[in-house]
């Protein structure tokens, strides 16, 4: 036991370094074929000049260098659409899934029309938002809204509809009923369900917020990306690309460690 | 608490008997078939009796828990708690349930301290759950989560999170059903000494009839499909009770043969699919026929073993 523990704790740091692995790898061979020329600076830029316009869009002052300093703006601009749609999302999609997992009646009735909305892709809602709401925040909000609901609303149903009965009737015989029996019983123990719908459609946020952005209001990430690419500055794009993983991995991990903060039961059960 | 176990059944203060189950019949449909699972169950358990109903897996001992606790509603009869009929569950009777069915986000303190939330005052609380956790020995373990402890001790948490209700029935589905020999038989001495200090009324379904004299006042056998009482036998031997004591020995025995005979019988195995599975009983190799016909012998070679070893032992050769 000693021995294992000891063992553990010299691996530790290789352990840690794992998740880093396939980036430094595929950072290296980038290097490698930008360095040798095998790929032209105009297909992937040199990441060199990555690394220096990612620097002038986040640090430099504005107005010194297109795009230069806009990444706060840009990112306040983004990470409020997402907010917004996905709490909206959360909203609808957590009691119509909890409902729906546990009444014959409500999965019946919404089921179908669900899944056939479902099958719609996303994108093609754009033009119709575009036609209902304008260029800006409120289709943006949309379109994330919309597309964070699904998996929300479909991983709590099932969590909700596979909650072990036992639980439920050892609730009942101590005297919990109904309305405090959903709060302390159900949505603890389909917690599991519960984390997985919400970081699947926080991740789908990230995705709608891009389509959103594509259609030209002035600020956002994903607006910022497709400006570049209408000026041809490629590195930017990857810098746009770059940053909306980072930032979407921090959301995400963000997202758990809330979850955990606050509930018991995503604290032990995740 | 000390209560003298007498033959007769015990009435409490209300004049009748703690639980009351009255012709009671349940039928479950699938589709279009109706299957009669439990037919005309007539039992009452007085106050602060150990009642066991033992039968084989599938006679309906569970649905028969299931609706004495009010999870699912009696189909015809009644069932009374102290002249009251049960319509809903609730934590004057209580189920331990087969199966782990702790919350899995709750500590061991936590889970016992569920049912007492918003009954009683924090202070009070805690020191009931002490009281509790110290009966039935997990003071240890009071922080560790149920996937962190052992079959025993979740079963021991089960009990706890119950009795710390104090119920005055408890209704308990196998319970040591998948613990090991040794902790089975600890289990049983636990459970004996906490109704000894606590004096509920115990319904307790078992398959295992070594667990059923252990504990029972008095034994209910259930017959099979569909589910129907057939016997009745008291149990006067004194406690502790050891599988040794003679007594024991001849009181398993009484009740082996006739609770042998009766679910062995052999129109009852001609209704089988397998027509090779007719063959007629003794108490003598009954341990292999209980085998045989609760289904775990799937394997033909040792099924011709043990249909040899029957043959000789009934002095008659049979061809299959």
């Amino acid at each position: 036991m000693q021995q294992k523990k000891q063992g553990k704790n010299s691996e530790k740091w290789s352990y840690s370094m794992l998740p880093w692995i396939i980036p430094g790898v595929l950072f290296g061979l980038w290097i490698s074929l930008s360095q040798t020329g095998l790929i032209p600076s105009y297909l992937l830029p040199h990441p060199v000049d990555i690394l220096k316009t990612g620097y002038t869009y986040i640090f430099s002052a504005p107005g010194e260098a297109p795009y230069a300093g806009r990444f706060l703006s840009d990112l306040f601009a983004s990470v409020s659409r997402v907010f917004l749609g996905f709490t909206l999302a959360i909203l609808i999609g957590f009691p119509l899934g909890v409902l729906s997992g546990r009444l014959a009646l409500i999965s019946k009735l919404c089921n179908t029309f669900i899944n056939a909305l479902r099958a719609v892709p996303g994108i093609t809602w754009l033009p119709l938002a575009l036609v209902w709401f304008g260029i800006g925040m409120k289709t943006t909000v949309f379109l994330v809204s919309l597309a964070a609901f699904f998996p929300i609303y479909l991983n709590i149903a099932a969590g909700a509809g596979q909650v072990n009965p036992r639980l439920l009737q050892a609730g009942a015989m101590m005297g919990v009923r109904r309305i405090r029996g959903t709060f302390s019983i159900l949505i603890p123990g389909c917690m599991p369900h519960i984390l997985t719908g919400l970081r699947l459609g926080l991740g789908i946020s990230w995705a709608y917020l891009v389509l959103g952005e594509l259609t030209g209001v002035p600020n956002g990430l994903g607006a910022v990306i497709m400006d570049a690419r209408m000026l041809g500055r490629v590195d930017m794009i990857v810098v746009g690309m770059m940053l909306i993983a980072i930032v979407g991995k921090l959301s995400d991990g963000l997202l758990v460690t809330a979850m955990k903060g606050f509930f018991r039961s995503a604290r032990r059960m995740v | 608490m000390k209560r003298a176990h007498t033959q007769q059944t015990p009435v409490n203060q209300h004049g009748s008997p703690a639980l009351e189950v009255l012709h009671l019949s349940k039928h479950f449909e699938l589709g279009e078939t109706s299957t009669l699972v439990l037919d005309d169950i007539t039992f009452s358990a007085g106050a602060g009796e150990l009642v066991c109903i033992i039968g084989r897996s599938g006679c309906g001992k569970t649905t028969l828990l299931n609706i004495l606790a009010g999870f699912i509603p009696p189909g015809s009869g009644s069932v009374k708690m102290n002249g009251n009929p049960i319509e809903r569950p609730g934590p004057e009777c209580c189920v331990v349930f087969q199966e782990d069915a702790l919350f899995p986000w709750l500590s061991v303190r936590e889970n016992i301290a569920f049912g007492l939330k918003r009954r009683m005052k924090k202070k009070l609380l805690d020191l009931e759950v002490e009281r509790f956790l110290a009966l039935v020995g997990l003071n240890e373990f009071r922080d560790h989560l149920p996937c962190e402890i052992s079959g025993g001790m979740k079963q021991r948490v089960a009990l706890a999170r119950v009795l710390v209700l104090q119920p005055q029935v408890l209704l308990m589905d196998e319970p040591f059903v998948s613990l090991d020999y040794h902790l089975r038989k600890e289990m049983r001495n636990l459970l004996v000494s906490l109704w000894k200090e606590l004096g509920q009324t115990i319904i307790f379904v078992t398959h295992d009839i070594d667990e059923a004299i252990t504990l029972a006042d008095r034994i209910i056998v259930m017959d099979i499909a569909p589910g129907r009482i057939s016997q009745e036998f008291s149990v006067g031997l004194p406690r502790p009770r050891r599988e040794e004591q003679t007594e024991y020995i001849f009181f398993r025995k009484k009740l082996l043969n006739s609770y042998g005979a009766l679910s062995f019988k052999p129109e009852q195995a001609t209704t089988r699919d397998n027509p090779q599975d007719v063959w007629t009983d003794n108490p003598v190799s009954w341990s292999c026929s209980l085998s045989k016909a609760s289904g775990r012998m799937h394997n033909p070679e040792i099924q011709q073993q043990l249909f040899n070893n029957k043959g000789k032992a009934n002095g008659e050769k049979k061809v299959y």
